[in-house]
């Protein structure tokens, strides 16, 4: 049965109450209510409108004036301790007002007879994650405890739309609404680039989901930090400002100090220590450190007894963090929408200005802080466009269906057409995996006494062994561990140092890379540990990058692209623009439709500049493509760095012409052989195959351990290249690593818009623009003073070189 | 093939890179735990359906080793199934296979709390050639013909 017309008017008891504490009701909450009866709307608001009011009040107000028994509202954060921070707020007016409503919340950290009960006795509204979720539709019994669901409220939609986390949400919404049809749906999101698609994503079989927008209050006011010494040439981290960023810190009540990487977080917050000899009670708080380490922070933050957290991503979404009124965003935002979330963070009272300041942590990250700036006042937001709904996801969403009962082919495929996301899935691509969850879809050989799913006599599927469903369970969910990697000479005992997962799944064996101070060679991936032996090399063919795992955003390389072709740069600081003008002067600056290569001997080594503004990870790929082609045109490349702007390759021969290394079918025949044996892969494959069921990350009793995982994983991979390689894992695993690490298509995406168009400068020596890039190569963690020096001195001369010396 | 010669009591051993061990002087070759069936016993359990493809790729890298040492006789230590349905699980192909490669020596783990072989099991019949026979042990090792 279809709810319909919501209410216009609030309770009384209602109005009351949020006079009685001197409250006003917003108009967008207003609204929520006007138009409760829409089958699913979706709000934009911003940090501290009281975008979670708004969209419980129309529950609160119909469980008032109409009590019930039974589950009546489903709150879906992303983050367990918001379900239990809404569920502490919602008491409030709940027992202020004396409501006839129970609310609970059901995460991973609910006890076992606590969840047993909610099964029996649901309370009116449930606060849970998309994990919880997708478990509690497994159960044989989930049609009884959804059978009265009337609204469902998906919080901070725009983070979970960005990940498969979004995808198993919104498929466990196609099977809540067959259980209780004509549920209500409502999103609530921080700002994003395009609405309608984040709405698309949610509403029901390509209904409309209107987009309620709520008053954006004030811009925020944004600046970059003035700092005395301008920031360094190259490198992260921004200790340079750290006297200024103290400076700000004992200006405001609270600071959030953002960086890109847990690493960088760390370093920096060591160097504020040491700097801060007032003793501000200043914490740290990052995805690395203990579930404990982070409570204390989390705890004294919301008792305001902190004056400064340094923070990551683990801290972008929306738990009250009181009084912030100060965002300081250390290193180049990357992507303009990230940023806008984050500077909401600040000043969670509605309708006051965010604070924030942005704080370059090199001169090329100047650049891409001002155009942050300019795109944050124009309100461009960024962002790609989301590809199909993911298969693995899918795979795993079957055989949690199979676990809640027999199902029937077709009126499953019904329902998961019915989400946005796999709104054009072919029934074909069903079958698939289908036949995976069913069969394993092998091509050789099949699992014909021990399929998982087998179909009965009435044509529907059901687990061959019951006892299946509980390994299922186990296994529920999309997150994936995104963890640093122990590097360890091989035959030796004690790791070099940690390297990031990404950056490891991109080597082949032979590669060399730094680290620890020193030039190792790759030997392979074992066991969760990368294994190298030491090199003889003078420079490392690989430099480890130091840097976020975001690539920066296609229209913020473009505005930078933009800002190149101005005459003069009024916004950039004078030290800033000097270098680019310099840059004109020498070589070329880069522009959107044409591409610049520049090439230079230094150190002995002729240097092929490739300026492709195409992001990190495509830089990384096609680096390693570009050194292959040399390779085999006898350029003998010897070396390369990548970073979100160009790859700078090394080697003992000229580059006399790039346009046949830089052309598109050479390259794409080179991935395809460098791909397949790539580690990149095998990571890729891992991920999809856990979800897709084909791994378990969990077992009854005996818990597999990660490195185990990760053994048998590639030996999968390895195993069904060889004898299966067209399996429909193998397809999975090359979609998304084309999207994702590999990121070829923005490469492609930049030889498009360049079109052969090839800008090749000869210079007598490094360029001003590449210059910084030189310095990279060099990028070590620094051991001792002598070293560090020994760095200054080096970077200094590079400088002078490149005619850098006085700015 | 690049094999780690090493000598032990006595015996020249030859440690090949597939994990197998060459004993030149016997011309053994001695391999361990083949676990063929793997795959099946985990779908069986209600695990992941995983690539089904080890038992031929098992053999296939046993053959290899036998071409390359040119052994005479092959001593599978440990579990070669899995377990003891697994056998059931080989294809008719890796059947065959299995029945081409030669003259072997099967033993039953030897740890306290590992299981032994029924070598009334038929797939024994298939792997071993005729004559061969099973030592029953415990207290005495007694020959039986098989």
């Amino acid at each position: 049965m279809r709810q319909l017309g919501g209410m216009t008017t609030l309770p009384s008891a209602f109005t009351d109450w949020f006079a009685s504490r001197g409250w006003q009701v917003h108009p967008h909450q207003k609204e929520m209510l006007t138009r409760a009866g829409e089958p699913a709307l979706m709000l934009i608001a911003p940090t501290g409108g009281g975008k979670t009011l708004a969209g419980f009040l129309p529950t609160l107000a119909e469980l008032a004036e109409a009590p019930r028994e039974g589950l009546h509202t489903l709150y879906i954060s992303p983050l367990k301790a918001l379900a239990s921070d809404i569920r502490r707020n919602l008491l409030v007016p709940i027992s202020e007002m004396n409501l006839p409503i129970r609310v609970e919340d059901r995460t991973g950290d609910t006890s076992a007879t606590r969840k047993k009960r909610q099964r029996v006795d649901p309370p009116h509204i449930l606060l849970t994650t998309p994990e919880s979720l997708a478990l509690l539709t497994s159960y044989e019994d989930a049609p009884r405890m959804f059978a009265g669901l009337s609204r469902v409220i998906i919080d901070e939609i725009h983070a979970l739309a960005e990940s498969k986390r979004g995808d198993q949400l919104m498929l466990g919404l196609s099977r809540l609404e067959a259980m209780a049809p004509g549920l209500r749906r409502v999103g609530l999101s921080a700002t994003v680039e395009d609405p309608p698609a984040l709405a698309a994503l949610m509403a029901h079989g390509g209904a409309p989901c209107p987009v309620l927008l709520a008053d954006p209050g004030p811009d925020p006011d944004i600046a970059m930090l003035r700092t005395e010494a301008p920031p360094p040439w190259s490198g992260g981290g921004g200790r340079y400002a750290i006297g200024e960023i103290l400076e700000e810190v004992k200006r405001h009540r609270t600071t959030l100090i953002f960086h890109n990487t847990r690493a960088q977080a760390e370093i920096f917050f060591h160097h504020l220590w040491l700097a801060n000899t007032e003793d501000l009670p200043i914490g740290i708080h990052h995805g690395s450190l203990s579930r404990e380490q982070r409570d204390a922070v989390e705890k004294a933050m919301t008792e305001g007894q902190l004056r400064a957290v340094v923070c990551t991503g683990s801290l972008d979404l929306g738990i009250d963090w009181g009084d912030v009124d100060l965002v300081i965003q250390v290193g180049a935002p990357k992507n303009v929408k990230r940023l806008i979330q984050r500077i909401g963070r600040a000043n969670h009272r509605y309708n006051a200005p965010s604070k924030a300041l942005l704080v370059p942590a090199n001169r090329f990250e100047v650049v891409e802080c001002v155009a942050a700036l300019e795109a944050a006042k124009a309100h461009d937001l960024d962002g790609d466009p989301r590809g199909p709904g993911p298969l693995d996801v899918l795979c795993q969403h079957i055989l949690i269906r199979a676990c809640a009962g027999p199902f029937d082919e077709r009126e499953l495929f019904q329902e998961v057409c019915s989400v946005g996301a796999y709104a054009g899935l072919s029934r074909a691509a069903f079958d698939d995996c289908l036949d995976f969850c069913a069969t394993g879809g092998y091509a050789l050989r099949a699992y014909d006494r021990w399929q998982r799913l087998i179909k009965r006599p009435d044509g529907l599927w059901q687990l061959r062994d019951p006892r299946a469903a509980q390994r299922i369970r186990m296994n529920i969910g999309t997150i994936q561990d995104t963890d640093t990697l122990k590097v360890r000479l091989r035959g030796a005992g004690k790791p070099l140092g940690e390297v990031e997962e990404s950056f490891a799944a991109t080597l082949s064996a032979g590669d060399t890379f730094l680290i620890g101070g020193q030039i190792v060679r790759y030997e392979g991936l074992k066991e969760m540990t990368v294994e190298v032996s030491r090199s003889a090399a003078k420079k490392p063919r690989v430099a480890v990058f130091q840097g976020t795992k975001f690539s920066t955003s296609t229209q913020l390389s473009s505005r930078i692209l933009g800002m190149f072709g101005q005459e003069t740069w009024p916004a950039l600081p004078d030290h800033t623009a000097a270098w680019l003008s310099l840059q004109r002067e020498v070589s070329h600056l880069p522009s959107r439709d044409r591409v610049l290569v520049e090439s230079f001997p230094h150190d002995g080594l002729a240097h092929t500049c490739f300026y492709g503004f195409a992001g990190r990870n495509a830089h990384q790929t096609l680096g390693l493509l570009l050194t292959r082609r040399m390779e085999t045109a006898g350029l003998n490349p010897l070396g390369f760095v990548a970073t979100d702007y160009a790859t700078l390759i090394w080697g003992l021969d000229e580059v006399q012409d790039p346009a046949p290394l830089l052309q598109d079918k050479g390259l794409r025949e080179g991935l395809d052989d460098w791909l397949k044996g790539n580690a990149v892969m095998k990571r890729t494959f891992r991920g999809s195959a856990t979800i897709a069921g084909l791994i378990e990350r969990n077992l009854p009793q005996a818990r597999k351990s990660g490195r185990q995982a990760t053994f048998s994983s590639d030996i999968l991979y390895d195993t069904l290249r060889k004898y299966d390689p067209d399996h429909l894992l193998m397809r999975i695993t090359e979609t998304e690593a084309m999207r994702g690490l590999v990121d070829f298509g923005r490469i492609e995406e930049f030889l498009a818009r360049t079109e052969g168009r090839i800008d090749h400068v000869r210079l007598e020596r490094v360029s001003p623009l590449a210059a910084p890039m030189l310095l990279e190569v060099g990028k070590v963690p620094i051991v001792g003073e002598g070293r560090e020096r020994l760095v200054a001195q080096e970077a200094a001369a590079l400088m002078a070189e490149a005619g850098l010396d006085g700015l | 093939m690049t094999a780690h010669a090493f000598s032990l009591c006595d015996t020249a051993l030859r440690a090949l890179p597939s994990g197998a061990l060459h004993i030149p002087g016997e011309e053994a070759l001695c391999v361990s735990d083949l676990h063929l069936g793997k795959s099946d016993r985990i779908a069986r359990r209600g695990g992941g359906l995983l690539p089904p493809y080890e038992a031929r790729e098992t053999l296939a890298r046993l053959e290899a080793d036998i071409l390359a040492t040119d052994a005479r006789q092959v001593i599978c230590l440990g579990d070669s199934f899995d377990d003891l349905a697994a056998q059931d699980s080989l294809g008719e192909a890796e059947r065959l296979w299995l029945a081409r490669l030669r003259s072997r020596l099967i033993l039953p783990a030897y740890g306290t709390y590992t299981g032994g072989l029924s070598s009334t099991d038929p797939i024994f019949a298939e792997l071993l050639k005729r004559p061969a026979i099973a030592v029953l042990t415990g207290t005495r090792a007694i020959p039986t013909p098989l």
